[in-house]
């Protein structure tokens, strides 16, 4: 993959997960014209743009996720703010820490490029948030 | 628009390399291949990408390469094996200096 070697292709038929069906359709929504927030192309370029660390590190449909955030942030739709408080909110009523301030900025990065370092704790950070199923799809 | 190429041209793909939504694969940068079919236009995903309108249009081209030629000998590939990619004319020109070689 991207010329670099990657393994074989696991070729098995793949169920949509039901939060993987949820992303989809959320994703439908926000595309859904005449409102459409944002085309496949900015889609694209905002997976795009993600660090290979924190691209590598996700499934398929945790890229969408963070491209829909990165998105709704960029068009003015939602603030980092609205985001990390409904988070929060949720979070509370598993009983589960609150997601600081600075790390719900890092999640999808815009320009500042990474120490190795910074890059691997986004990392770890993002995988506590994408925890639960993940898919095997290219 | 009107097309710049029809099937059967030489083209080479241009090698340039900058930041943005390129849909241009890297490992086509710079080779040499043959037009197979003219797509038609459409808005340029570059330009999407960053929340513009696309105009003008682009033609897509779908453009075949030999295997040995994008991957420069690396690989057990026959004369005949090919691949086949959708470039956007901004991104092709005339291979002035096509040898015959370009099509398998």
């Amino acid at each position: 993959m991207g010329g670099e070697p990657a393994g074989p292709i696991d070729r098995h038929e793949h169920s949509p997960t039901l939060t993987e069906r949820r992303i989809d359709a959320m994703m439908q929504l926000l595309r859904l014209k005449p409102r459409g927030f944002w085309t496949t192309d900015e889609n694209r370029r905002t997976i795009e743009s993600l660090t290979p660390e924190i691209y590598e590190g996700s499934s398929y449909y945790a890229r969408w996720t963070l491209a829909m955030r990165g998105l709704l942030v960029e068009k003015g739709v939602l603030t980092e703010a609205d985001i990390t408080k409904r988070l929060n909110d949720v979070k509370a009523r598993f009983g589960m820490a609150a997601t600081p301030k600075a790390t719900a900025k890092k999640i999808v990065p815009k320009k500042t490029p990474k120490t190795a370092e910074t890059a691997a704790k986004s990392k770890s950070k993002l995988a506590t948030k994408t925890a639960g199923k993940r898919s095997k799809m290219p | 628009m009107s097309a710049r190429f029809k099937a059967g041209d030489p083209v080479v793909v241009k090698n340039e390399h900058r930041p943005g939504h390129i849909r241009t694969p890297m490992y086509l940068r710079g080779k040499r291949g043959v037009v197979l079919k003219d797509y038609g236009s459409w808005k340029n995903p570059e330009d999407l990408a960053i929340g513009r309108d696309g105009l003008p249009l682009r033609v897509n081209y779908w453009v075949q390469f030999r295997m040995d030629d994008v991957w420069n000998g690396h690989g057990a590939y026959g004369a005949v094996d090919t691949i086949a990619a959708e470039i956007y004319e901004h991104w092709l020109e005339p291979d002035t200096n096509a040898s015959g070689k370009n099509r398998p």
